[in-house]
């Protein structure tokens, strides 16, 4: 069996190249397009700011937030840069459930339903670190270095598993690459 | 049925323990060695070429930001061999895949070479260096998060194997 066969037979490979080539050319029309144009980092850095600030008002907190900053009153204000909006995550996400399988119509439903979640977790993931100024404050590199382990991985992974099985059931039938 | 239960209890224990073990390695020896790598051998000679190109290094314990002149956003890559090897390592063996667990470390030897090289590239300026570093830290999550995908399925078809009747 040749090399090229062997890659072709291995489905690991195959969802990994598939995987990298729908990232080559995200990353190409984010450098070339969306970074310069720069809307759709605004829209995300600042919708789950005002998302956050919402919330944590809900829960009585008294928050302010000005441009990319959120603060709680008396204590050191939280910026949400573009690696923070968890844009990069989303389109991670994406590339596997593209890459493995299944049929358009769940693709789409599994996109809708990740992408929205990993929002929402990252409007709670600011959340906590506004609140982990007053409670851990001296923690709270070491929180903010962990807290994809906390509140994205867990989620994507859990996800990411139930489109093996969904995606892998609907492609068994002609081959489709699967989860060994 | 006694002896399923030993196998499959005794299963479960090595996976805890090893877990446990490999997390008091890493907090305990591969943080600081990588912080040291990094401090003493990366980062002083990035600073050296950042300098001769009009670059900016970010210090990071662990990591090489980069902005080039001109740009206003770090790009970058990490030192390898660090938690994101260990954990799918630690798991893809305790599930007995030596095979995609050697692949993982071929993987981590290639990031010594493949993204510094990037790096360089993109200090003197690069547009394209810049981009293919940003396609590495997908690809790198995606191995890491791809690996404890594959290797958490295997273990949880060991125990389900392994299970009392």
């Amino acid at each position: 069996m040749s090399v090229l066969d062997r890659i072709r037979n291995n489905p690991l490979i195959g969802i990994f190249l598939k995987a990298s080539c729908f990232y080559i050319v995200w990353q190409i029309l984010y450098d070339l397009y969306l970074f310069p144009d720069g809307r759709l980092d605004e829209f995300l850095a600042l919708s789950v700011i005002s998302n956050a600030k919402f919330l944590l008002t809900i829960f009585g907190w008294k928050i302010y937030s000005l441009d990319r900053l959120i603060y709680i009153d008396g204590y050191r204000s939280v910026e949400v840069l573009n690696d923070c909006n968890a844009l990069s995550l989303m389109i991670l996400y994406s590339g596997f459930i593209v890459s493995f399988g299944g049929t358009i119509y769940n693709k789409i439903k599994f996109l809708f339903i990740g992408i929205l979640t990993i929002y929402l977790l990252n409007v709670v993931r600011i959340m906590s670190f506004s609140i982990a100024t007053v409670y851990f404050q001296q923690y709270w590199n070491l929180f903010h270095e962990f807290s994809p382990f906390l509140f994205f991985y867990p989620m994507v992974l859990f996800l990411w598993y139930r489109w093996t099985i969904i995606g892998q059931d609907i492609t068994a039938s002609y081959s489709g690459p699967s989860l060994p | 049925m006694d002896n399923n239960w030993t196998r499959h209890h005794r299963f479960l224990l090595r996976t805890f323990l090893t877990l446990v073990a490999s997390f008091l390695l890493y907090f305990t020896f591969i943080r600081q060695v990588r912080i040291k790598i990094n401090s003493e051998l990366v980062y002083p000679a990035f600073v050296q070429y950042a300098e001769s190109n009009n670059a900016k290094i970010i210090p990071t314990q662990r990591r090489i930001n980069i902005i080039p002149n001109g740009h206003s956003t770090p790009r970058g890559f990490g030192i390898p061999f660090g938690g994101y090897f260990l954990l799918p390592f630690t798991i893809l063996l305790i599930s007995r895949d030596l095979k995609v667990a050697s692949g993982l470390i071929g993987y981590h030897l290639f990031l010594f070479i493949g993204p510094p090289s990037i790096a360089l590239l993109y200090i003197r300026g690069n547009n394209l260096a810049g981009t293919f570093l940003q396609i590495n830290e997908m690809i790198f999550t995606l191995i890491f998060l791809t690996s404890l995908l594959y290797g958490g399925n295997r273990i949880f078809n060991i125990l389900k194997e392994k299970k009392p009747h």
